[in-house]
């Protein structure tokens, strides 16, 4: 009789989706990679004579990562086998600070061209302090005030300590 | 010379002037270096236009403080805010942060710093006695052994790093192309450029860190449940580790120590490599290897110990062969050309006394950094702890953008930085190793550029097994990567044969 698995030496399901994600993006990345190196104009594919090249490296490396995709997607898909899936709904919106703190500094650059960074660092360090306190019971007025003069501090030690060009 | 020397190092502690500068270097070093971002090349960059003025010995001494206290520093950043300064403190934040989010941040800091210090003494006693010999060993490095050291490295990260080998490999094969990225050195031919001007520079490892370390760490808390205690506590009142506990890492210290100033010696080999190998090393030896990467004191004490023996390390090629081992022995370099001198064996033999004086400075800067930083600058890092969460948030994410941007005073740096931060982020959410891919943008550039040239040179791969080091390297690099996984099957196969044969 063979002997059955144990359902704790099972791999635990949400280890397996992360294996299948995780393989996925290296096999859409190795890809991707692959075919905007082999399409690229120029030296790139020439005969450099002894030399192997500056194609050499990025090519093993690609199917480096490309075996590790393949590699993990099987080991996800293997432990997924006959599973129920780990509920992603709830997770995938527990993620919502992260994607609003990411988009909150993605305007750092656009607002520093519009107001100079100053003014940039003042709107964000106010926008971040609020995110950052949205569970705290400080008002909110105090709370954007406080990340504001953050952002001024910030910004006087580094362009006027530092001289950093801001 | 020894009584030279102590002469020095007395006249350097009682000169006002001598004392003024080091101390202003070791406070400056102390700032600049806890910053994230602002590198210790940075701090001696901007420190660089000061000396012009000077006499050569108090150049020295004003940029060697900055430069011994600054590696110190960068552990600051990692402990408290899981942002390595410098690809030297990449290592550090593994235990130091884990030590830090216990309620132990002072006592991580106290431990970094005692492992410095003492990294720093016997890196200095190494440069002092034996830096003619090691300078000579350092020259036998040749391109296949450059490239066996950096995939020796690879190899020790993959295996000091948490988590599963196989999506460590994968986070390092990402972090490998990534350092590739921009006008290959050798042909000047662009790379995963995607036509934009701003990445033929190629993507530097500063802002990569930031983002990869601190933007993902700071998302990560931002999406931590509310009542979970997601800021680092502050510190208790105690700071400084009993005198048993300090007497249990001396081994490690010891060991740091001796591999961080011979790996430092080895020109662009890098504190990288000799943090990484300092770490793998205690963790092989360790009888419980599970428990590093979860807070303890030799997981700081080890990568910190090598950090700054990396100090005394890198002077050797300078000061010997006139060889400059990155880019901070590069200018200090500068230093010594803009007074007129070029660093070397000649220098040796024209001004022994300068080189005692440089001695001497070096000596004075560990000492000052031993007693600024214990006395002031670890009572003022922890009082960071005390900030409220939303500010702290907001200070450090906005830290996180400048620090980006000053490196190269450039607007790529930021989106490289941001970019990264999500990258990290998801890589956590995952449970992707992180630290392999930040070692792999750091080493790319120097193994493609050992491996081509090594081809090139020998046209045959088997060099690498012909030459002694390279040879070793490889082996000892390929049993690092194989034999774990193999025990670990072998041990699965005895389990499954023990329970069939048992008839569970």
């Amino acid at each position: 009789m063979s002997p059955t698995p144990n359902k704790d030496q099972q791999p635990d399901p949400r280890e397996s989706l992360n294996d299948l994600i995780a393989g996925g993006l290296c096999l859409i990345l190795s890809f991707g990679l692959a075919i905007y190196h082999t399409a690229q104009a120029g030296r790139l594919h020439e005969d450099f004579g002894r030399d192997p090249g500056p194609a050499f490296l990025p090519v093993i490396l690609l199917i480096a990562l490309g075996l590790s995709g393949v590699a993990l997607t099987l080991r996800g898909g293997l432990g997924m086998w006959r599973r129920r899936p780990p509920e992603m709904a709830a997770s995938l919106f527990s993620l919502w600070p992260a994607a609003a703190a990411i988009a909150i500094l993605v305007t750092f650059l656009p607002l520093r061209a519009l107001f100079g960074a100053a003014t940039a660092l003042i709107v964000i360090g106010a926008a971040l302090a609020l995110l950052a306190g949205r569970t705290e019971t400080s008002r909110w007025p105090v709370t954007a005030a406080t990340g504001a003069l953050v952002g001024l501090g910030l910004f006087g030690v580094f362009r006027f300590g530092l001289s950093v060009p801001l | 010379m020894i009584h030279d020397l102590f002469t020095t190092i007395l006249a350097d502690l009682f000169n006002p002037y001598s004392l003024f500068l080091a101390l202003t270097g070791v406070v400056l070093g102390l700032v600049f270096g806890a910053l994230p971002g602002v590198s210790s090349t940075m701090a001696l960059a901007v420190m660089l236009p000061f000396t012009y003025g000077m006499e050569t010995p108090a150049a020295m001494t004003l940029m060697l403080a900055v430069f011994f206290s600054s590696v110190y520093a960068g552990s600051v950043s990692a402990i408290l805010l899981n942002i390595p300064g410098t690809p030297g403190a990449m290592i550090t934040l593994l235990d130091g942060h884990s030590m830090a989010r216990k309620g132990k941040a002072a006592e991580a800091m106290a431990y970094a710093l005692i492992a410095s210090i003492f990294g720093g003494i016997i890196g200095w006693v190494i440069l002092v006695l034996l830096a003619p010999v090691i300078a000579n060993y350092a020259l036998k490095f040749g391109s296949a052994e450059y490239a066996a050291v950096v995939f020796f490295g690879l190899a020790l990260v993959a295996y000091a790093s948490s988590g599963d080998t196989l999506r460590g490999l994968a986070a390092g094969a990402i972090g490998l192309i990534v350092g590739l990225v921009g006008r290959d050195k050798i042909t000047d031919v662009p790379r995963f450029t995607f036509g934009t001007a701003d990445l033929q520079g190629g993507i530097d490892i500063i802002p990569l860190a930031i983002g990869l370390f601190g933007i993902a760490e700071v998302l990560s808390l931002l999406t931590r449940s509310d009542d979970d205690a997601s800021q680092v506590p502050e510190s208790p009142a105690r700071t400084w580790p009993k005198w048993t506990a300090l007497r249990q890492e001396f081994p490690t210290a010891l060991r740091g120590s001796v591999i961080g100033t011979f790996v430092g010696a080895i020109p662009a080999a890098g504190s990288a490599i000799a943090v990484a190998l300092a770490y793998a090393c205690e963790k092989r030896l360790s009888k419980k290897p599970e428990t590093f990467g979860t807070g303890i004191p030799r997981g700081i004490v080890a990568p910190e110990a090598a950090n700054n023996a990396c100090v005394g390390g890198a002077l050797i090629p300078m000061m010997t062969l006139g060889i400059p081992g990155d880019s901070i022995t590069a200018v200090l370099i500068g230093v010594l050309l803009l007074h007129g001198l070029r660093p070397g064996p000649g220098l040796f033999e024209n001004q022994p006394d300068l080189i005692i004086t440089i001695y001497g400075a070096l000596f004075v800067a560990i000492l000052l950094t031993a007693l600024v930083a214990g006395a002031i600058g670890i009572p003022v890092y922890r009082k960071i702890l005390a900030i409220p969460q939303r500010l702290l948030t907001a200070g450090v994410l906005i830290l996180c953008l400048l620090g980006a941007f000053s490196v190269r005073n450039a607007a790529i740096d930021v989106w490289v930085a941001i970019f990264f931060g999500a990258v990290g982020f998801s890589f956590i959410r995952l449970n992707i190793p992180v630290l392999p891919l930040a070692f792999g943008a750091v080493l790319g550039p120097l193994l493609e550029e050992n491996l081509r040239r090594t081809l090139l040179i020998h046209r045959d791969i088997s060099v690498f097994f012909d030459r002694p080091i390279s040879c070793v390297l490889i082996m000892v690099s390929l049993a690092i990567l194989v034999l774990p996984a193999l025990f670990s099957l072998i041990s699965k196969l005895r389990t499954v044969r023990q329970k069939t044969s048992s008839g569970v």
